[in-house]
């Protein structure tokens, strides 16, 4: 009898290997992708003024000129600024704001979460209330609310966002934490006499940096997203400072003879938040019914 | 649902496959083999077990027994499928069965016991449903009627108190009640052959006892044929009355059981015995035997799938295959002396 | 047993009901440097702002304040507002029909589309990717971008469906699909990988086992445990709905407490934002309660568990 190799566990590695692979080109796809958005802001400048108003900007009928216009490749807005030049200086805002923002709400909601999940107790409880209670509020309401205390601009909107986004990182991490504060080598590290702050920051954090990259990825392409939204409804940076939220909102009007008002800004929003959910969805690792097969398909 | 009420009379009610009674009937396997993929979990196995008499399937983890089990139940993994041979239970050879005639013959001829009950209850359904859904679906018995015989079912299996626990969840179970739930759902349409996965190996010692002399009980009142499947002797000794030894996918032995307990032929069985008496019955202190080495994952050498651990071994051992020997008491070795009386 | 966590789930969410409305009244009353002012709007005379001030008793101590107004809220005085010079809540209530029959609608969409395509993946056997490639699509698509989407395509360019205009079944389409449309991949992967996750269940083998049809298996024990994380996510959908409903009352001028808030914004009428905070968050706890407690009666695994 010739020796039998066991073909089921190759087939399984092989399988692990293409999900890998595939999951590396999203993410590669998705830095690209963000990447050449980077580039785009950067070089905002040589695209010229955001501001200045051409005097060919609109045509004789006194309409925004289109795609491919001459000297205007994206067209011009409905008073005669170049649309190339105010969706490129909208980049450089949405990235500057998107970085701030997602910044400021990943290093709160990981704290929180971080010291709820860790210190339990009281701290534990209270904190996790907060956190309900600000799951608790729809965003955009609340933001418009909020908004209208705290003021516009970007400060305002970066305040505004962190105020809505806080809550949801620091209830994954939280849930993270827990998970990890029952396994054996933390309760070996304090019986080995270290410190509970020790613990937490040699033992738990390093578990949690790739939850926190994906979890920034995510939170990314939502602070992109809410950020867009809320300068739409004017709660953001004010014209005519350019920004994409705010371009469609100027847009809405002219929908009708000129469109491009409002494609390019909203093509511009969805690339982006694309870009960071692709990193996001590259960064995680899911494995959804963990390959088993059904009863019902024999 | 048409009601139908009191008892069941398996066979009658239902348009299975003929079936005479509700007695048991033998289960002949000829040859079966099981693979997963490329992979063969089971070679050439061959047995027989005659109407109401047990047979026990000892081997060691991976050693294809589990697959065995489940082929014969038809419960097979999508990956898993028979690869040659067959098994009869009665005139029905179960592995050719396919699509109504299959799901009837679902426990009704042959019957499942798994090992991990608390896996196999479907948790957001209580007790005494899971078992009257057999009736239910099968039989259109309403609901009145189902849930009555699934209460005397449940007092047929030892428990005390079976409206209390047909009402109880899963989870509200001990370990050998939900074990208890499942051989009530498995003996509910009174099969022919009943395919018991190590139902106790997952129990306390004290509840292993109990169940091993339920299943006992149950399988005496209607002669049922009972495929016993499991890794510990000791409760091979208390229940079966043939034994059959499984190594490397293939039948290394198979006797009655006192003539494998008192004159076992394969090395394989010896080791096994010797290790089991020394290591169960030792005195506190003593070392007890092992077999050294370990059992094939992936790659079965050629040849006797045990000469890598065999004491014996030769050349011929190595190369050549040993098949199944003897009438009474067989066994697959090239050394082992075979007696014609045996 | 049950009494008990009902109990306390039920005083957890006043609780946070409580919260919300004491951070309301920081918001508007407690960080403004002249509350008065604010609430009597930027155009109201000094006279009236003093009027105001006292009709608020803004010289009593905060805490004062702070339980007159709680006190206010839960008796359904949420304020004027100065603009249309009418209590919020009559603003609130006149308008809170048109949303929720609009999200009523998003989450049939939702429910419908997203079932339908979780079943139909879920009970395939070969796995496929389009789903999830289809969901990170959608992802990417904020609600008001799609919903522009959705009315540059049927509004404009193949013009079948009014785009504004009034509480007709005709103009409840654009706006529902925009909301329920988008969210549809969720459901579908949620039903998806429950199934993914149960038909390989050893209880299913059970099942099998015991000679049930395939629909027999698939009614009486897939689904049973395959719903109740749907519904859940249904009930959380409620606080992802009011917010999306923002952007597509405002696009569509579809006239619900949507619209409602961003007028308000652009007015700065502190009260009215304030109250539709309120009645929002409200909404939304009361449904995430609503949701628990049925999984709660409907989920005996849930009930053993939790507190």
């Amino acid at each position: 009898m010739t020796t039998v190799t066991l073909q089921a566990e190759p087939a399984a590695a092989e399988r692990s290997a293409t999900r890998a692979r595939r999951a590396n080109g999203v993410l590669i796809a998705g830095l690209i992708l963000l990447a050449g958005l980077i580039v785009f802001a950067v070089m905002a400048p040589a695209f010229g003024s955001p501001y200045h108003i051409y005097p060919d900007g609109l045509n004789d009928k006194g309409l925004p000129l289109g795609v491919g216009a001459p000297g205007h490749i994206l067209g011009t807005d409905e008073i005669g600024r170049d649309m190339l030049a105010r969706l490129a200086a909208g980049a450089r805002s949405t990235l500057e704001m998107t970085f701030i923002a997602n910044l400021t709400s990943l290093a709160l909601g990981v704290l929180v979460g971080l010291v709820a999940g860790f210190y339990r107790g009281p701290v534990e409880q209270g904190l996790m209330r907060i956190t309900d209670i600000f799951l608790s509020v729809p965003t955009v309401v609340s933001g418009l609310a909020l908004a209208s205390v705290v003021g516009v601009g970007i400060t305002g909107i970066v305040v505004v966002v962190t105020a809505l986004f806080w809550a949801w990182t620091a209830r994954v991490i939280y849930g993270e934490v827990l998970r990890l504060r029952t396994r054996v080598f933390v309760d070996a590290a304090i019986a080995a006499g270290l410190r509970r702050s020790a613990v937490l920051r040699r033992h738990i954090l390093p578990h949690l940096y790739s939850l926190i990259l994906v979890i920034s990825a995510l939170n990314a392409a939502s602070v992109v997203s809410i950020g867009a939204g809320l300068s739409f409804l004017g709660a953001g940076i004010q014209p005519p400072q350019p920004d994409w939220g705010n371009m469609l909102q100027s847009g809405e009007n002219s929908l009708q003879f000129a469109p491009h008002l409002v494609v390019e800004p909203l093509v511009c929003i969805v690339l982006t938040v694309l870009a960071f959910v692709l990193i996001g969805e590259g960064l995680t690792n899911r494995e959804p019914g963990r390959g088993r097969k059904s009863w019902l398909d024999k | 649902m048409t009601a139908n009420s009191g008892s069941v009379s398996a066979g009658a009610a239902s348009t299975g496959p003929a079936r005479t009674g509700s007695e048991g009937q033998p289960l002949v396997v000829d040859r079966l083999s099981v693979a997963y993929g490329e992979f063969r979990a089971v070679t050439d196995a061959s047995f027989e077990v005659g109407t109401g008499r047990v047979l026990g399937l000892v081997g060691e983890s991976g050693s294809g027994k589990s697959s065995l089990a489940l082929a014969i139940a038809r419960l097979l993994p999508p990956e898993g499928r028979v690869a040659s041979g067959t098994a009869r239970v009665g005139d029905v050879d179960v592995t050719a069965l396919a699509g109504e005639a299959l799901r009837l013959a679902r426990s009704e001829l042959v019957a499942y016991i798994p090992q991990d009950a608390s896996a196999a209850l479907n948790p957001v359904h209580r007790a005494g449903r899971q078992i009257a859904e057999v009736f239910r679906l099968r039989y259109q018995l309403d609901d009145a009627a189902a849930q009555a015989q699934a209460v005397r079912l449940l007092a047929r299996v030892g428990i005390r108190r079976p409206e209390d626990t047909a009402r109880r969840y899963p989870h509200e179970l001990s370990g050998g009640m939900r074990q208890r739930v499942m051989i009530a759902m498995a003996i509910a349409l009174r099969p022919a052959l009943l395919v018991a996965d190590e139902p106790t190996t997952a129990l306390d010692v004290t509840v292993q006892a109990e169940i091993i002399s339920l299943v006992r009980e149950l399988q005496e009142e209607h002669r049922t044929t009972l495929l016993w499947i499991t890794h510990d002797m000791g409760v091979v000794a208390e229940i079966a009355d043939d034994v059959a030894v499984m190594y490397g996918g293939r039948i290394v032995e198979h006797a009655p059981a006192r003539a494998v307990f008192s004159a076992p032929l394969h090395p394989y069985t010896k080791a096994l015995l010797s290790s089991f008496t020394t290591g169960r019955l030792a005195r506190p202190k003593a070392p007890f035997e092992t077999i050294e080495g370990a059992p094939p994952v992936g790659q079965i050498p050629p040849g006797c799938p045990f000469h890598p651990r065999c004491p014996l071994v030769t050349d011929r051992c190595r190369t050549e295959v040993p098949l199944p020997r003897g009438s009474g008491h067989r066994v697959a070795c090239h050394l082992a002396e075979v007696t014609p009386d045996g | 047993m049950l009494a008990r966590k009902i109990a306390v789930r039920v005083g957890l969410a006043a609780l946070t009901v409580l919260a919300v409305i004491a951070g309301t009244f920081v918001l508007e009353f407690v960080i403004p440097a002249n509350p008065a002012r604010v609430v009597a709007g930027p155009k109201a005379s000094s006279q009236v702002v003093a009027e105001v001030a006292r009709n608020l008793g803004l010289n009593r101590p905060e805490w004062q304040q702070l339980l007159s107004y709680i006190g206010g809220v839960l008796h359904g005085d949420l304020g004027y507002s100065y603009v249309s010079q009418t209590s919020v809540t009559s603003l609130l209530a006149g308008r809170l029909p048109a949303t929720a029959l609009l999200m009523a609608a998003g989450i049939v969409v939702e429910l419908a589309v997203g079932g339908a395509l979780g079943l139909w993946d879920g009970l395939r056997p070969k796995r496929s990717w389009v789903l999830a490639s289809v969901n990170i699509g959608l992802l990417s698509v904020p609600t008001f971008t799609f919903g522009f989407l959705l009315l540059l395509l049927f509004g404009y360019v193949w013009p079948v469906l009014p785009v504004s205009g009034g509480l007709g079944a005709a103009q409840l389409v654009l706006p529902a699909l925009t909301l329920g449309l988008l969210g549809a991949p969720y459901y579908a992967i949620v039903v998806r990988d429950q199934l993914r996750e149960v038909l390989p269940a050893p209880f299913v083998r059970t099942a099998l086992a015991k000679g049930l049809t395939r629909r027999q298996i698939l009614h009486g024990h897939v689904l049973r445990v395959v719903v109740p994380p749907v519904l859940t996510m249904a009930g959380m959908d409620v606080a992802l709905f009011l917010s999306g409903v923002v952007f597509v009352e405002d696009i569509f001028a579809w006239p619900g407490i949507g619209q409602l808030q961003v007028q308000a914004f652009s007015n700065v009428d502190r009260p009215v934002l304030m109250g539709t905070v309120i009645v929002a968050a409200t909404a939304v706890v009361v449904m995430n309660l609503v949701v628990d407690l049925l999984r709660l009666v409907v989920d005996p695994r849930v009930r053993a568990e939790s507190l």
